[in-house]
């Protein structure tokens, strides 16, 4: 190896400086550009990694016997014969509480399209949870729609590009959403605040709630569950989002209490999701020229 | 570049592995040391730069902030690659891994994602990281280091850069 002319080296950082400090000059949307020029090239390396998943999954499921297939077959058909039941007598109760709105006047419910998308990507550590879904701006998925699944709500949308969205999830530091306690008889907690907290390594997913009325206490002897409030409009109501880890504790100032939330362990390994994309509400307000 | 590409590709899959685990792997250590060990100086420096930003593109980080860190981190390691003895390559790509976790927790700190109580609770995290950075470093920067050198040689761009480590 040649070694190198004195000051060279010292001429290579003063570049690498001017270079760096250019790049933080430009305007953000030069950066912008530039990050979604960057992303969309790497992205069929998102997608070919989603297929690589479901390969491999599908010479894991090819290694089952015939009788485990017949009887997973079987469990299956129990578990779909009561879903079935379960959603004739959701779609009952759906008439009959839009009757009951209609009868009061109130305003209507936000209805979603429902788009299920595999995961391509996991990113998750200590300081951001964030996974890429193999679903984009071509489904007609927008920035700022829910993520939920068979579990409760997984997180919200943050970018959208061509064929692929990276969601923020519950767990990210930066995730904030409206909720209800369940299981708060006396309804008299209301809203309160979840967030969600950095994850230690090796450790269980978290969140916390704060904004509980200081003088909450849990009179239904089990554990508490904190379920999506509908105000922000993301989600629907009731979804589950963790259970409260310890009783609420007062915040120094008196005013509220706060607690620790233990969000599902499922959510780091998720394998699909579904978008909720809202569906325009038809204008009823606009007046006839 | 394409093997950098090669490389985010492949560390993709190796998040996504470990993402139930939370733990966040020092992907930047096997590009950084082979750029500063393997490659002529200002090659070294684009190509670092180049795959600092595919990963950033990707991840949760501000776009450009792998790059303004790793360049850094570059020149300091090609400066003692000129100084010190042939055999140290090793010590340097080690070095060179427990960096790494470092640079992230530096563009975390300057982003606003560490507070405290997170920094005190987590501790074993960090050690764990800057393990692992050193073992993926042992494992992977070969590979990479060989993975660049093949693709050099198959676009006749040139002889196989200059042997170091």
């Amino acid at each position: 190896m040649s070694p190198e002319r004195p000051g060279a080296l010292w001429r290579h950082f003063a570049l690498m400086g001017v270079a760096v400090g250019l790049w933080w000059l430009l305007p953000g949307a030069v950066r912008r550009v530039a990050r979604e020029g960057f992303y969309e090239f790497q992205a069929p390396f998102f997608l070919a990694e989603s297929r690589l998943k479901d390969l491999r999954q599908y010479w894991l499921k090819t290694s089952h016997t015939n009788d485990d297939l017949i009887a997973a077959g079987r469990d299956l058909a129990r578990v779909n014969a009561d879903l079935y039941l379960r959603l004739s007598r959701a779609d009952g109760l759906a008439r009959e509480n839009r009757r009951l709105a209609d009868a009061l006047g109130l305003p209507s419910r936000r209805e979603f399209r429902q788009v299920v998308a595999r995961v391509a990507d996991r990113d998750v550590g200590r300081w951001w949870s964030r996974v890429v879904l193999a679903r984009g701006a071509r489904d007609g998925v927008k920035a700022g729609c829910g993520v939920v699944n068979g579990g409760g709500i997984v997180g919200v949308v943050t970018e959208v590009h061509r064929d692929t969205c990276e969601v923020r999830l519950l767990t990210d530091p930066d995730f904030r959403i409206a909720a209800n306690i369940d299981g708060d008889p006396s309804d008299r907690v209301g809203v309160v605040i979840y967030t969600g907290a950095t994850t230690t390594a090796f450790g269980e997913p978290r969140g916390r709630v704060t904004n509980i009325v200081a003088d909450f206490k849990n009179e239904t002897g089990g554990p508490l569950r904190l379920v999506s409030s509908e105000l922000g409009g993301k989600f629907l109501f009731g979804l589950n989002i963790g259970i409260l880890e310890t009783d609420p504790k007062p915040t120094s100032d008196g005013l509220f209490a706060e607690a620790d939330i233990r969000v599902r362990p499922d959510l780091f390994d998720l394998q699909e999701a579904t978008i909720l994309v809202p569906v325009p509400e038809p204008d009823t307000f606009r007046e006839s020229p | 570049m394409l093997a950098g590409l090669c490389w985010v590709f492949l560390a993709r899959l190796a998040g996504d592995f470990v993402a139930p685990y939370a733990l966040t792997l020092p992907l930047m250590a096997p590009p950084l040391t082979v750029a500063a060990l393997r490659l002529p100086r200002r090659a070294g420096a684009i190509t670092l730069a180049l795959v600092a930003l595919l990963y950033d593109a990707g991840t949760g980080l501000p776009f450009g902030a792998s790059a303004t860190v790793a360049l850094p981190l570059h020149a300091l390691l090609y400066a003692a690659r000129q100084r010190l003895a042939a055999d140290s390559g090793l010590l340097l790509a080690l070095v060179a891994a427990a960096l790494t976790p470092v640079m992230h927790f530096g563009v975390a700190a300057v982003i606003g994602r560490v507070s405290g109580r997170g920094m005190t609770d987590d501790l074993f995290g960090f050690a764990s990281e800057i393990v692992a950075g050193c073992v993926l470093a042992g494992i992977a920067t070969p590979w990479l280091a060989g993975l660049t050198n093949a693709m050099l040689r198959a676009f006749g761009i040139g002889r196989e850069t200059e042997v170091y480590g």
